[in-house]
């Protein structure tokens, strides 16, 4: 199914549609009729404040949470369908893989879990890629907390999704892993929702910035009409900041 | 100085979750106690050299101090000096231990009350029991895994002379004659000389070391890397969850709380199980059980046991972020489900084979040997599906070592006792069998069928964090 979707045109699919999505829990409403589309190949940045409902979102399009309302399709699939979950790419915010596993039989498990094609190659080219080849022995708990984050990014994509749903992927990475990691994605075809607090990454990464607030959406545009808003003495980060503050 | 460090410890090492914890483990004292009582045999006897190796050995082996976040990174950076922190640090672990110990043992204590001299006694070995682990657990930390290991035998070996009549074992006194007092006064003796050693290994620099060495990371013995590249997604997880067992130990360190998971290979615990059942043969044919009512009480215990150390760890590991969003929440963890009722089969053997010649021998009744060798798996099975119903944990972080742990995470005592129950209703009344048995599989198989239980119970777990 994933190979399926690669022989078609970027940009006329829609990989996300996040239609009218409520979820409280309790008296707190987390995503407040949120609604947004993401294109097949298009790379989205998810900006909010804390609480603001970036990780909730992203939960309910992983099919990890079930909104109260509202309609989720991947590829036109619900995110609990099998199909759907062949394609979607997950990391949440300050993963931890198993720790009983070493690096590489985490990467097998996974690997063989999401039946990924030539699965020896792939985890080959992950550890290459992430610096993480000297540590495959290895357990996570004898890892630094950013090789654990190589790990889990490799282990979100090891099957090489067309859908990539990333919260903050480039926590605690050092510099030369943070450009590997953005000329990889750069040169993956996939399509990303990446919730970011950093500005830079969303930059690098991003070509489109939804910003939400009280799980609400408040802005949603292409990173030049941001830039565009940018005047004399207001940086990017205080237009960004007045942007969440006004709530509708 | 001093005293106010003492009461901030006491106050992160006590809360409303702790003293529940308490109240559950008295409540099972009193359950798994009474039942031995009513026995009429040698069982309450056994259950104390039970407790003190359920306290000592794993803080020999593993320590016993509880180490939180904040107490690495605030206290242990702080200027105070080693004189106002050992023994407040030491004096808080204690007395977290004593008082989950004195609960573990309390229905023995009361026994005593109508014997005064012995009573005294009794409270003044409870202490001593409660306060040597965690001196062990100080003595030990740092040294190397032969020493800790050798230092195990030697405890297990002081313990089980107890009851071999030799009157230097720290439980003689409960045979309640003249030797009692040198069972005693050894027993303190022992544990004054290990707390001035450990005080000796932790003064000037190296208490913020010793501490470390104490949380080391897992070892993971009796290990073997595994191969999935190139399987079926369904091998894989049958493989994985068939071929490791997840021990959680957590209140294995002493009473502060504290949750770790040691992955074994089934193929080694299997030995290790042939051994644990060839001893329980030799003890039970040469030794030990006059009274076959015991004898049912204990193989009740070895099947609760079982249970328990099979089916507590197995969602601990687990990533709602990896596993369940690669596929079908139902599937995979039906599969781990039906991994885990084979791997319980599986390490029932050696049991089962030992019932059975016993029951060749006329011990006990074939029913007995069959019940075990069914009760394990559907136990088990059940034991996991009940996981859901409680607050999760995931060990996220095995090397640090939480302090206050919510009370939820220990919902394993109830269920466990009303595992037990069931065991002794079966054991008791062989009859109950053919009821409790059937009800057991169709609960499994309805549960087993049963998507939407599985998915609701993940989502519920992921709205409250477990990811």
């Amino acid at each position: 199914m994933v190979e399926s979707l690669q022989g078609r045109d970027v940009g006329n699919l829609e990989a996300l549609a996040f239609d009218n999505v409520t979820k409280s829990f309790g008296k707190n409403i987390a995503v407040n009729h949120l609604g947004f589309t993401i294109k097949d190949g298009e790379k989205v940045a998810l900006l909010g404040e804390n609480g603001a409902g970036k990780s909730t979102t992203l939960k309910i399009i992983c099919g990890l949470m079930r909104p109260d309302s509202g309609r989720v399709r991947i590829y036109g699939m619900l995110p609990s369908s099998m199909k759907a979950k062949a394609h979607i790419g997950y990391l949440p915010e300050d993963p931890s893989p198993y720790l009983n596993l070493s690096v590489r039989e985490n990467m097998e498990y996974i690997g063989a879990i999401r039946q990924t094609r030539n699965l020896d190659e792939r985890i080959e080219d992950l550890l290459s890629q992430l610096y993480l080849k000297k540590y495959e022995k290895q357990k996570p708990l004898s890892l630094s907390r950013g090789n654990r984050q190589k790990l889990c990014l490799a282990l979100s994509i090891i099957h090489n999704p067309s859908f990539c749903v990333m919260d903050e992927p480039l926590n605690y990475l050092d510099i030369p892993t943070q450009e590997a990691i953005f000329e990889y994605f750069e040169n993956m075809k996939s399509s990303f929702i990446i919730s970011t607090h950093i500005l830079s990454i969303a930059r690098r990464l991003t070509e489109r910035i939804i910003i939400i607030s009280s799980g609400q959406k408040v802005w949603d545009g292409k990173l030049e009409e941001l830039e565009e808003m940018e005047s004399a003495g207001k940086s990017m980060e205080i237009v960004i900041s007045e942007l969440m503050r006004n709530v509708p | 100085m001093f005293l106010k460090l003492l009461i901030l410890l006491l106050r992160t090492r006590f809360s409303k979750s702790f003293m529940l914890i308490v109240c559950l483990v008295f409540v099972y004292s009193l359950i798994a106690l009474g039942l031995g009582f009513a026995s009429g045999g040698i069982i309450p006897q056994y259950y104390l050299g039970f407790i003190f190796s359920v306290f000592l050995l794993p803080a020999t082996l593993f320590g016993g101090i509880s180490i939180n976040e904040a107490d690495r990174d605030f206290l242990f950076t702080s200027s105070i000096r080693n004189r106002d922190l050992i023994p407040s640090f030491y004096i808080a672990q204690a007395v977290a231990s004593s008082i989950i110990f004195v609960s573990a043992t309390f229905v023995y204590l009361s026994m005593l009350t109508t014997k005064p001299y012995f009573l005294w006694m009794g409270i003044v070995s409870v202490v001593a029991m409660s306060f040597l682990p965690i001196s062990m657990s100080l003595f030990m930390a740092g040294k190397h895994i032969l020493i800790k290991v050798s230092a195990s035998i030697l405890e297990i070996l002081w313990i089980f002379s107890s009851f071999a009549g030799y009157n230097f074992g720290p439980l003689y006194f409960l045979n309640e004659n003249s030797g009692s007092l040198i069972s005693m006064g050894i027993l303190v003796s022992i544990t004054v000389i290990v707390t001035g050693l450990a005080f000796m290994s932790i003064n000037a620099e190296s208490l913020p070391f010793t501490f470390y060495s104490l949380s080391e990371k897992n070892r993971n013995y009796f290990t073997r890397n595994h191969k999935f590249s190139g399987m079926k997604s369904t091998n894989a997880i049958l493989k994985l969850n068939f071929s490791q067992i997840d021990f959680t130990s957590r209140m294995a360190s002493v009473g502060n709380i504290r949750v770790r998971v040691n992955r074994i290979s089934v193929y080694a615990m299997f030995l290790i199980m042939c051994l644990f059942s060839l001893i329980f043969y030799l003890i039970v044919h040469y030794y030990l059980f006059r009274n076959p009512f015991d004898l049912f009480i204990a193989s009740a215990y070895v099947a609760w046991f079982l249970i328990l150390a099979l089916s507590t760890g197995t969602m601990s590991k687990e990533r709602a972020w990896l596993s369940l969003s690669a596929m079908s929440i139902d599937g995979y963890l039906r599969l781990i489900l039906i991994s885990k009722i084979l791997q319980s089969i599986f390490i029932s053997l050696p049991f089962f084979v030992v019932f059975m010649i016993m029951s060749l021998q006329g011990m006990m009744p074939y029913e007995y040997s069959l019940l075990f060798l069914c009760i394990v798996p559907a136990f088990s099975g059940i034991n996991f599906i009940l996981s859901f119903l409680r607050k999760p944990y995931q060990v996220l972080q095995e090397d640090i070592l939480p302090a206050i742990y919510n009370s939820s995470q220990f919902m394993t005592v109830p269920i466990s006792i009303v595992n037990l129950f069931f065991i002794f209703i079966v054991m008791l009344f062989s009859f109950s069998f053919y009821i409790v048995f059937p009800a057991a599989i169709v609960i499994l198989a309805l549960v087993i069928h049963s998507k939407s239980y599985w998915r609701d119970s993940i989502y519920r777990w992921v709205e409250i964090g477990y990811m």
